[in-house]
């Protein structure tokens, strides 16, 4: 065995039983390589440890295992090893036969020196670029393994926040459930689609005796959690300040002011609410519209009224103040209240349905039965918009004097 | 989306000129441009609606927000060019009653003429 000294980029082994082609070879490369070279297979088996080279230049006839044999063995250690095998010209189809292989590249002898440099540094650039692949695709595989760890980590987050909107979703429908009470003389009727879970669309009956009762109808500013925990404050201001013996100008503005005070300024919600005081014995209703869209009085004989918003939205500005108006209801007249998802819907051109489509709609449907009416109101957002494309919580309420 | 730019047509005046839909999902960045056109500490921040789409219940409260927040740095803020649809918005919120609204002609005239 002849050794020579480590050299710069790349080790490399030569195996040739010629003592004079394997100094030549030696002589050519080892100035730029750590070049280790011997004169049979079974010696660079022994000599080195396979896998821990670079590059294997071998012949193809050796005394004992062939080049061939050798070329296999190094395989089956390291395949990303290239091997350039020698030959005499009489064995180019032993040469050949290498390659089938997987031999690097083979080089008839005699050979030239750039003949065998060339090779060489294809085969260490071939060396490189495997190894270098090798390395990415670990890296790849590191890093997918991490997205995966992270991806679960998410989906197991993302199911606890299900699980958590479910419990607040179930929480919710027990703080506003979507039952009406039945009040004698009043018929309801009630459709609403939730773009989340939890909603900030919520309404509210209050029966102060057999002839009088309150209703809110409100809608949380944004949607989703905040907008579900603003309303559980609403709810608290509904039931603080809507009684009997308090005005509605009075209640509409000391809910304001708790509203306001709730949040200390650290964030800006607010809730459109229209409070309406029925006085079944003589079909008044006393209201306010702190922002609601219009809601219609749809009387019996066709016509359709509006009651447009009086008062500006509540928990929004200190010291607002609200006006109170009346309007009466006869036997066989409808209210119907909306929040603005109903007309805030886009279609699949995200053109908006507007508030004077659906207003439009409304009156087309004046005489029909109320229940017919909400029906056809609520099939009409899920018409224009699709169902799955709502952007904002839908409710609609309807309410009928007379049974 | 919202596209946000800035003019300062004079000293202490800044103009924001919005374009776009201003609502729940790019009220963080609209109040990242708003907070530091008032660290600039101007007399008088205008919002230039011109351009402004659609407006939803979020983004209203977080306009109620700028205007306390340039109230407490005595700043005056003016809304205007206001389209009908959003108009029509501020006045059943009754924002009218609070907030200044004006022309774009008549708060060049007024500020920066």
């Amino acid at each position: 065995m002849i050794q020579q000294e480590a050299s710069k980029s790349g080790k490399i082994v030569i195996i040739d039983d010629d003592d004079m082609i394997n100094e030549v070879l030696t002589y050519i490369l080892e100035e730029v390589y750590e070049v280790r070279s011997y004169l049979n297979a079974e010696d660079a088996i022994q000599g080195e440890e396979l896998g821990k080279f670079d590059v294997v230049i071998t012949d193809v006839n050796l005394p004992g295992m062939n080049g061939i044999e050798f070329l296999e063995r190094v395989q089956v250690q390291d395949e990303n090893i290239p091997v350039i095998v020698i030959t005499g010209f009489n064995d180019i189809d032993v040469a050949i036969s290498a390659l089938k292989k997987g031999a690097f590249d083979f080089i008839l002898k005699p050979f030239k020196n750039d003949q065998i440099l060339l090779s060489v540094k294809k085969a260490m650039e071939r060396r490189r670029l495997l190894l270098e692949n090798i390395t990415l695709l670990r890296e790849l595989r590191e890093k997918n393994s991490e997205l995966e760890t992270l991806n679960r980590r998410i989906q197991a987050r993302n199911f606890e926040i299900e699980n958590e909107l479910e419990i607040a979703s179930n929480l919710q429908q027990c703080l506003f459930p979507l039952v009406v009470p039945e009040i004698p003389g009043i018929r309801t009727t009630l459709r609403y689609k939730s773009v989340e879970k939890i909603t900030g669309d919520i309404f509210e009956f209050i029966v102060h005796d057999d002839s009088r009762f309150s209703v809110i109808f409100a809608d949380v500013s944004g949607h989703g959690v905040p907008a579900a925990l603003y309303s559980a404050m609403v709810k608290t201001a509904i039931g603080l300040f809507v009684a009997d013996n308090i005005g509605i100008s009075e209640s509409m503005a000391e809910m304001n002011s708790f509203l306001i005070n709730s949040q200390k300024k650290l964030s800006y919600n607010y809730v459109t609410m229209f409070h309406g005081f029925f006085d079944l014995g003589n079909g008044v209703m006393t209201y306010c519209n702190a922002g609601i869209p219009a809601p219609a009085v749809m009387r019996q004989g066709g016509n359709v009224e509006f009651l447009e918003p009086n008062g500006p939205f509540v928990g929004i500005f200190e010291n607002s103040e609200y006006e109170e108006k009346r309007t009466s209801f006869q036997e066989g007249d409808t209210l119907i209240l909306y929040t603005d998802g109903a007309f805030e819907c886009a279609d699949a051109g995200d053109k908006i349905l507007g508030h004077s489509m659906f207003m439009k709609n409304l009156r087309e449907l004046s005489g029909k039965p109320m229940e017919h009416i909400v029906a056809e109101l609520f099939l009409e957002v899920e018409r224009y918009c699709g169902s799955e494309r709502y952007i904002d919580d839908v409710t609609i309420l309807g309410l009928h004097y007379g049974e | 989306m919202i596209n946000v730019t800035i003019e300062e047509p004079r000293n202490n005046i800044i103009i924001m000129h919005i374009d776009g839909e201003f609502y729940i999902e790019n009220i963080q960045k609209v109040e990242g441009i708003w907070s530091e056109q008032i660290s600039k500490q101007p007399d008088v921040i205008a919002l230039d609606c011109g351009k402004l789409e659609y407006i939803d219940s979020s983004a209203i409260g977080t306009l109620v927000k700028f205007l306390n927040s340039a109230m407490n740095k005595q700043i005056k803020l003016v809304f205007y060019d206001l389209s009908p649809s959003i108009g029509q918005i501020f006045r059943t919120a009754r924002l009218n009653n609070f907030f200044t609204i004006t022309t774009g002609a008549q708060f060049q005239k007024e500020y920066i003429s």
